[in-house]
């Protein structure tokens, strides 16, 4: 393997190496496929992780405005997980532009490096279900999946016992449980609001499912409960693809990964109409370089994946690759936020745990209890949304007054209780991605033009969100309660999904049910790109889920000789 | 919400308005630095306050922030540090934050005919009671302060406290014990139904 690594044809290339990139990788390279792994960012190494530094050894401690890194990232500062500790992992806001239209907002927050954003993701992990896939046949709005719950289960448990997501079993049908590890435990507030929403509203809340581990898995660590995640973990007990299964593909010694390596473009063969390979830009020496493969799998991120298939218009596909339906790019969704509850328990009188004591990245999870049967049924909104939350003494700098009484207060803390919820955002067509023809980024790949707003059922979603969260607050005896209703920028929740959906039917689909583009028949959108609708869960366990069965169907089709 | 993501959010602004030249900075952190060191240096500074502002920032900040069985703001650098930060944002965060500080010294010489740090301690007490607490403002006449008497002070108590809790004394007063290790999260250990009394 020490020759040049463009001078070989490889079985596969996989463009990207976060959450479902590496994925592809291991899974094909362990089924004894020769893999490439192409990834835009440098290498990273665990000597980067700052998890136990305290903020006092940083120059501005992370203040907001203060380090001159900020001007470098504008958007990616929007990103609560973007600090004076890791920003180096976000992409430069510079070198990396995009353009929406004034009035239309797009938050657009990434990394590039190996490891996409596995290494800093928010690690909730949750199932969809049937309410999720067959949405459409539920309420007539969109379409459906073309794969069912019971078809992608058995992908969702392999990925779950590789990865490892600690959790508890409900039994709700609106949020099908899976293999866990021990969850984490509540606090008290948290199982009193646990026990009081069930009785008053027979609502389930549960522990966060998280890609923590509880216990040792897979050889790595059970968590230490330092509690910032974002910035890397010494003992790899988050899911992180980087140290898992990147370094599984790699293990295997038949997957080649190539850093630095910015995808502009898919290569077609025009006799064939397949994919021969692919172009990238070498970021190190600006070359443009190429390397050959028999598919070509995009797991670059929703909207780069798209941005690639759009800026590889070649031969009979004018209009971007695979876009023979008219609408790939088309159908951009993010969950929308934004509403939510906070207030005291004044009832409890717990102490905050001291700064080095144990901290849980982690919290609690309202399933959705939103037009899920006859009985939920909502007249001025379909779908539905969950919450997110915690409840904890914190301590209380927001304390009154002055002098010793105002520092034993800080320390006395505070008994808080916050939810924010997270709802489904409706794929429409007027939500789309495009090619800007003016705008290009720092290696002059034509760079995108993103036009997205929530629409009118997300507004009302997000109001009942507010409603019933104030609600449920009040019914567990908060005090204070403040109420939160406004409709985040999309963009915010980070669950870009869309823009090339799977379907049966290659006039109103992009992809098929396998990933792979109607129009072509090695080359696949294996990311959040395929989502035909967005439920109201974490995305990125499905993600996953959907890479490893779309890459056990093209192992299969290897293995036949059809590829 | 904590006081830091409020803060966050509130300035986030800031990070966003402004443009400028490229920094040369180092891309990738050494993680063995601890740049609170260089606070501590015997031959430090000020970066941005005038001295007399200094003076007046570490007096507030002791009298918001003292001293007790623990270390107050002052053995916490909270001026040092608060310069320093200063020194790179907005002109807009700068001016307001000269805006609350000088409303103390003006303050002080209305009210005491002295400047803010001659005041003794019973008097900085005494100042700082008429606009520490929201229902006080709308007796608060002799400066004609009103609300803004409150906010100025609500601003500078954000600022120090920030400053405070994120220094090493600070972080101390909050149970840092300087070992990266945690243990267990235990959570609730109550029986069920212990919490039925909860409502």
């Amino acid at each position: 393997m020490g020759d040049d690594p463009l001078t070989r044809t490889y079985d596969a290339i996989v463009v990207g190496s976060g959450a479902t990139g590496g994925w592809a990788a291991k899974r094909l390279s362990e089924a004894g496929l020769n893999v490439a792994v192409l990834e835009a960012g440098r290498d990273v190494s665990p000597k980067e992780f700052t998890e136990h530094k305290p903020a006092f050894q940083l120059k501005y401690r992370d203040l907001p405005g203060a380090g001159a890194w900020r001007k470098t990232r504008p958007v990616q500062t929007q990103c609560y997980a973007c600090t004076e500790y890791n920003y180096d992992w976000f992409v430069d806001d510079r070198e990396n532009p995009y353009s929406t239209p004034a009035d239309k907002p797009f938050s657009w927050l990434r990394l590039r490096i190996v490891g996409g954003r596995t290494l800093c993701w928010g690690r909730q992990s949750y199932r969809l279900s049937d309410l999720d896939f067959k949405a459409a046949s539920h309420d007539g709005y969109g379409q459906d999946w073309p794969i069912s719950y019971q078809e992608l289960a058995p992908f969702y448990d392999i990925v779950e016992e590789y990865v490892g997501i600690s959790g508890a079993a409900e039994g709700n049908p609106a949020l099908p449980d899976g293999h866990f590890l021990p969850p984490m435990k509540m606090t008290c507030g948290e199982v009193h609001f646990r026990e009081s929403m069930a009785k008053n509203f027979g609502r389930t809340v549960t522990i966060g499912r998280s890609a923590i581990i509880t216990q040792v898995h897979n050889g790595r660590a059970a968590c230490h409960y330092c509690g910032t995640c974002e910035r890397g973990c010494v003992s790899y007990s988050y899911f992180s693809s980087p140290f898992t299964t990147v370094k599984d593909a790699l293990d295997t010694g038949k997957c080649t990964l190539l850093s630095n390596a910015i995808v502009a473009s898919v290569d077609m063969d025009p006799k064939t109409n397949r994919a021969s390979g692919v172009t990238f830009i070498d970021a190190a020496s600006r070359q443009t370089k190429s390397i050959r493969g028999k598919s070509v799998i995009l797991c670059a991120q929703a909207l780069e994946s798209t941005r690639i298939l759009l800026n590889s218009s070649t031969g009979r596909h004018t209009e971007g690759l695979g876009n023979s339906s008219g609408l790939l790019g088309r159908g951009l969704m993010d969950h929308s936020t934004g509403a939510g509850a906070s207030g005291e328990l004044p009832q409890f009188q717990d102490a905050p745990e001291p700064y080095s004591g144990p901290h849980r990245a982690n919290g609690i999870y309202v399933v959705r209890y939103r037009n899920t049967s006859a009985s939920t049924r909502q007249p001025n909104f379909i779908r539905g949304y969950g919450f997110q939350g915690s409840a904890g003494a914190v301590f209380n700098e927001g304390a009154e007054g002055f002098g010793a009484a105002y520092k034993k207060a800080v320390k006395q803390g505070i008994y808080r209780i916050s939810i924010g919820a997270f709802g489904e955002s409706l794929a429409r067509d007027d939500n789309f991605v495009a090619i800007d023809p003016k705008l290009k980024d720092a290696w002059g790949i034509p760079a995108l033009h993103i036009s997205m707003t929530h629409g009118e059922n997300e507004k009302a979603l997000q109001e009942d969100a507010a409603e019933t969260a104030a609600e449920m607050l009040e019914a567990a005896g908060a005090r204070n309660i403040d109420i939160r209703s406004s409709v985040g920028t999309p963009g915010m929740a980070i669950h870009e999904l869309g823009t090339a959906r799977m379907g049966d039917n290659p006039s109103t689909s992009v992809t098929d049910a396998y990933c792979q583009l109607h129009d072509v028949e090695n080359v696949f959108a294996m990311d959040g790109a395929c989502f035909v609708s967005s439920g109201c869960q974490n995305p990125t366990l499905t993600m996953m889920a959907i890479t490893v069965r779309a890459c056990d169907r093209l192992i299969d089709r290897f293995r036949k000789h059809e590829i | 919400m904590n006081r830091r993501e409020l803060l966050r959010n509130s300035l986030l602004a800031f990070g966003a308005a402004a443009s400028v030249s490229i920094p040369a900075e180092a891309l990738v952190f050494a993680s063995g630095d601890d740049a609170s060191r260089e606070l501590a240096r015997p031959d430090w500074k000020p970066l941005f306050l005038t001295a007399q502002q200094n003076a007046t920032l570490l007096s507030l900040s002791e009298t918001i922030i003292p001293a007790t069985d623990t270390p107050g703001a002052k053995d916490a650098l909270v001026n040092r540090f608060l310069d320093l930060v200063l020194s790179v944002l907005a002109p807009e965060t700068q001016h307001e934050f000269l805006d609350s500080l000088t409303w103390f010294e003006t303050g002080a010489m209305a009210r005491y005919k002295a400047s803010f740090v001659n005041l003794s301690d019973g008097e900085k007490h005494d100042f700082l009671n008429l606009v520490a607490w929201p229902q006080t403002h709308d007796r608060w006449e002799e400066v004609d302060a009103g609300p803004e008497g409150h906010e100025h002070f609500e601003r500078m108590k954000r600022w120090i406290a920030t400053a405070y809790y994120s220094s090493p004394v600070g972080l101390k007063e909050l149970g840092w014990d300087g070992w990266p290790a945690r243990g267990i999260f235990k959570g609730c250990e109550h029986q069920p139904d212990e919490h039925a009394d909860a409502k």
